[in-house]
């Protein structure tokens, strides 16, 4: 199978990558320099790739990295698996879903710790696997896990602040 | 499985996802459907990843955003093109200039000549083959005109007096040379070679032979008209002069 030539790419992929960036990035405009961006590595590289099963996946590789290289300079974060931080996970308090929007959600998702941010937002923004989220960003299955399960829950308490608190939202 | 831990498991949970047959979620899916207040919090749980998936899938990306990512790649291409474009003409210049440089200054290396005295005198000290073998040099002189080399040579009157070995034609630099072997006497071979004037430009400028030993032979070289001569031969130098 050929890979697919650029504009059919665009059409196909940009709604999802867009998606995916702007769960990242804070911004709007951010979201769409990580989309382009990605785009431009794709025209310039792309064709290293020999399996076009896995377009999909470069592609959302790529955008991580891009978003992660941006944030590098500025962010320093630790890396804990599960097993060692169980202890410290917040107490979820069950949402309902009724009062959420998706800007909530966007914001929610912006305030979550960044190294949680691109699994939570593959796992419900795709229907990927926990191994193919692991794939795609390149850490370790066991971690994939433990970051899915940490970013949910602080998704959820911020989600909670934000639906107790709604001066905390949009902000 | 105690309850907090399948809870951590489940946060992770989608309805009909790929994690369904995952056997740490399916036991703690029995850890929940065992216990009624984890029931509870589950169903909460999975409407809330419905509706977060719901509403993440809402956003859009904004109008226009695909149309600039390929607007963008075609301007790149372009940009590409144009230097592709700039780099061939350059490069199409460069071999223009070489070209041409080549064509109007062909023996502008002051090399030239010792390039010829150099092969000649390896081909001399190699083995080589004669393509007629006479004692007479005036049959090897006709055998050269009848193939066509240059046979219309001149020798001082000392070399027009040795006999004939042999002769053969060569090439250099794409330049017919006629080789003629003549006998010295004591079993050594003086070798003429002769080579059209204008093929070595940087060749000595006059009839008086210069004298050079090149690798083991000692050579004299000199032009006349339309002829350049190289001869070569074993022996010391004082021997090759009073040839001359």
């Amino acid at each position: 199978m050929s890979l697919p030539d650029f504009e059919q790419l665009v059409a196909t992929y940009h709604d999802a990558l867009y998606r995916f960036a702007l769960s990242l990035a804070r911004t709007e405009s951010e979201a769409c320099d990580l989309t382009q961006q990605t785009f431009l590595l794709w025209a310039t590289k792309g064709h290293q790739l020999r399996d076009s099963t896995r377009v999909k996946s470069w592609l959302f590789t790529t955008l991580h990295r891009e978003f992660l290289a941006g944030q590098r300079k500025i962010v320093r974060f630790p890396h804990h698996d599960l097993e060692e931080t169980e202890s410290e996970l917040p107490v979820v308090t069950p949402v309902g879903g009724e009062n959420i929007d998706f800007q909530a959600v966007l914001d929610a998702m912006a305030t979550v710790d960044v190294v949680y941010r691109a699994p939570v937002s593959l796992f419900y923004l795709e229907d990927y696997s926990y191994n193919e989220i692991a794939d795609i960003l390149g850490v370790p299955l066991g971690t994939i896990k433990s970051r899915i399960s940490r970013g949910i829950a602080q998704l959820k308490e911020r989600l909670t602040a934000t639906l107790s608190n709604p001066e905390l939202s949009h902000g | 499985m105690d309850n907090p831990t399948s809870r951590e498991i489940l946060l992770r949970y989608r309805p009909g996802g790929p994690e369904e047959s995952d056997p740490e979620t399916k036991s703690a899916l029995e850890a929940a459907a065992q216990d009624p207040e984890t029931g509870l919090w589950l169903k909460s749980h999975v409407d809330f990843q419905k509706r977060v998936r719901s509403e993440l899938q809402k956003v859009s990306p904004p109008k226009g955003l695909a149309e600039a990512i390929i607007f963008a790649e075609k301007q790149r291409l372009r940009r590409l093109r144009q230097r592709q474009a700039f780099l061939m003409a350059a490069a199409a210049l460069v071999i223009i200039g070489i070209t041409l440089f080549s064509v109007f200054q062909p023996s502008a290396s002051p090399q030239q000549f010792a390039g010829f005295q150099t092969r000649m005198v390896g081909t001399a000290l190699r083995d080589y083959r004669m393509d007629l073998l006479s004692p007479d040099p005036e049959v090897i002189r006709n055998f050269l005109k009848d193939h066509g080399a240059l046979a219309d040579y001149s020798l001082p009157p000392s070399l027009e007096r040795l006999s004939g070995i042999g002769g053969a034609l060569l090439r250099w630099n794409n330049h017919p040379v006629s080789m003629v072997c003549l006998d010295r006497g004591q079993k050594q071979i003086l070798y003429v070679f002769v080579i059209d004037r204008s093929a070595v430009p940087e060749a000595p400028g006059s009839e008086a032979p210069r004298f050079e030993k090149i690798n083991k032979l000692n050579t004299a070289s000199w032009t006349d008209g339309t002829h350049a001569y190289l001869v070569a031969s074993a022996g010391d130098e004082q021997s090759l002069r009073n040839l001359f």
